[in-house]
């Protein structure tokens, strides 16, 4: 499952997020959204069934020294949320230093979270995340989803990824599937994950549980 | 605004919609009804 940040008083996440950077209080922000999907989540107690939550989180975020005991603060609370938050680096805010975020996923790690690489290739760095962090998902962009089934180059790129995935035991995930023959085409290439309409829309929670 | 910025986010004035992520592999999970083969994907 994953958590989509939605409020009334924007028309998308971006523009929130962009306007807590301006003001400086993108920590702030990150921090509670994350506090916030996984309450909600949890108090269903849908995480006890085993089931993953994808929440995304900006590098800085994982970085700020209050984020490790916000972790230990909501894992206290839901001691089964530790095995089932996957963090979703995204993918507009660049990694300065790999080692710094290397050490903060390891940390996380501990605290048996796991990593995901959000909207691959969108980002500016996301061949050296792929490289450089111990991911446990890479999600691919919608991008490669759009005309799939038309493009060679684009089949063609998702099943190396296909392999380099599995090479390495990292789970690919595919976005943005909107119809059945998505779903045809993706099985086809060998892709074991996807999110996207076909699938099941984003809805508050009470509707979909 | 920047006073504005502050409550919307102190007050959490925000909420989460949930999307599944779905396992490709669960047989339950509908394509087409006929399953389609890798090159007859290619269109040129």
């Amino acid at each position: 499952m994953k958590a989509l940040f939605r409020s009334q008083l924007f028309t998308n996440p971006e523009q929130a997020f962009n306007l807590a950077i301006k003001r400086g209080q993108l920590y702030e922000l990150d921090s509670r959204s994350l506090r916030k999907a996984v309450y909600t989540y949890f108090k269903t107690g849908y995480l006890e069934k085993g089931k993953k939550l994808f929440i995304n989180v900006y590098p800085s975020t994982v970085l700020n020294s209050n984020f490790i005991p916000l972790i230990d603060t909501v894992i206290d609370r839901f001691p089964a949320s530790s095995q089932s938050i996957i963090l979703e680096f995204v993918e507009n805010e660049k990694i300065r230093d790999f080692d710094e975020i290397e050490n903060a996923v390891r940390e996380l790690k501990k605290h048996g979270l796991g990593m995901a690489i959000d909207d691959f290739v969108k980002g500016i760095d996301d061949i050296n995340r792929t490289i450089e962090l111990d991911a446990d998902y890479i999600k691919l962009d919608r991008y490669f989803t759009s005309s799939l089934f038309a493009s060679k180059r684009k089949q063609a790129y998702v099943k190396f990824l296909v392999q380099y995935c599995s090479q390495f035991k990292l789970k690919l995930i595919l976005e943005g599937l909107e119809t059945a023959r998505d779903i045809d085409v993706a099985r086809s290439l060998g892709i074991q994950y996807a999110q996207g309409f076909a699938l099941g829309k984003p809805e508050p929670l009470a509707l979909i549980l | 605004m920047c006073t504005k910025v502050s409550n919307f986010i102190k007050n959490e004035v925000f909420e989460h919609h949930f999307q599944s992520i779905v396992d490709l592999t669960d047989h339950t999970v509908k394509g087409h009804e006929s399953a389609l083969s890798l090159p007859a994907l290619y269109k040129s």
